[in-house]
């Protein structure tokens, strides 16, 4: 294994060790403090609200803006450790990332089969894949829409990203490629960029299905 | 409906404190335990409908909590930072009968114990 290909991983672990340390101070403090905030802003409303019903409706208003406060630490944590296991949780966490980009740009996702095996590394790592790929498409000003697409061909996960960025543009941040190729190496996949980087595919390979191994014992 | 009996068990100083006030203002009657220790003595000594419960605790997990005790309450939630599918398996498989994500809503709070009062007011 060549230094660089070593660094490529060890680079890796460095990202993920950061996030799921940041997931950690954000959960142990600021959404310890925002569900109690919560509390305590609902149980005020209550209370004021039976002797000045104008000032309870002022709590409520606080109430409902720490309740979004919430909404977005909650997103956040999710982004920084994501909860997924297989292929049902990754297809909710990927449409989710995508759905909350769909302010930003006009996103599509479009998945073809059910992904039932999946191991919960394979989906980390093509998670963190399409949430470099959307950030890209974000940073680029000439992209206005980006796709995401699954499939799966010859016990592969194909995934392909793509967006509308002019070719004068120039190229998808090279970071952020060489964090994607780290990824799909550490999952024994492969990623390519394709048309001037307006698209990125990845396959990556699929669990053997346990059903269709007993089975084919069988025969 | 009947006031219910509750008891939370949750460490972090500030929740807990309005967690009991927000539910005694609710009309609840509610207890307080901050470790599994003091949850255990708790179920013991006081009558309880509801348990409510976070599952990192000091000493122990809110799972450990609810499946070696002694004396059920008839309704158990589980509150949890721990979002993954096989967290809230696993707090229904100890006899939760829900996974609250922290930090929760109080909305979900109270929808689920609509839910408690009615079926335990419908308990023989």
């Amino acid at each position: 294994m060549t230094a660089k290909k070593k660094g490529g991983g060890a680079l890796l672990e460095a990202l993920e060790r950061e996030r799921l340390f940041l997931a950690e101070e954000l959960h142990e403090g600021l959404c310890q403090s925002l569900g109690a905030l919560s509390i305590h802003l609902k149980a005020l409303e209550r209370r004021v609200k039976k002797m000045a019903p104008a000032i309870g409706n002022d709590f409520a208003e606080l109430h409902r803006t720490v309740e979004e406060a919430i909404d977005q630490t909650r997103f956040l944590h999710r982004t920084l450790k994501p909860p997924v296991s297989d292929g049902p949780s990754f297809l909710k966490a990927l449409t989710e990332w995508v759905e909350s980009k769909r302010g930003v740009l006009e996103c599509e996702a479009s998945f073809h089969e059910r992904i039932d095996s999946i191991t919960p590394g394979v989906a980390v790592a093509l998670l963190r894949i399409a949430q470099e790929a959307l950030r890209d498409s974000i940073l680029n000003p000439t992209v206005t829409a980006t796709r995401v697409t699954l499939a799966v061909k010859n016990r592969s996960l194909m995934m392909t990203l793509s967006d509308d960025r002019k070719p004068s543009s120039g190229p998808r941040n090279a970071a952020a490629l060489q964090v994607t190729a780290a990824h799909a190496k550490s999952i024994a996949g492969k990623v390519q960029a394709l048309e001037k980087d307006a698209t990125i595919e990845v396959r990556a390979p699929l669990a053997a299905s346990p059903r269709r191994s007993a089975r084919s014992k069988n025969f | 409906m009947k006031p219910l009996r509750i008891l939370i068990v949750e460490n972090h100083p500030d929740t807990v404190k309005w967690l009991q006030i927000f539910l005694e203002d609710l009309g609840h009657a509610v207890v307080a335990a901050r470790t599994v220790e003091e949850a255990r003595v708790a179920l013991r000594e006081h009558e309880t409908d509801v348990l409510i419960s976070d599952i990192g605790l000091p000493d122990g997990t809110g799972w450990d909590l609810l499946e070696r005790a002694t004396k059920r309450p008839p309704f158990s939630v589980a509150m949890s930072g721990f979002g993954m599918n096989a967290d809230s398996a696993r707090s229904l498989s100890a006899g939760y009968r829900h996974h609250l994500l922290k930090p929760f809503k109080t909305q979900e709070l109270e929808e689920i114990l609509t839910q408690a009062e009615a079926e335990i007011a419908a308990l023989p």
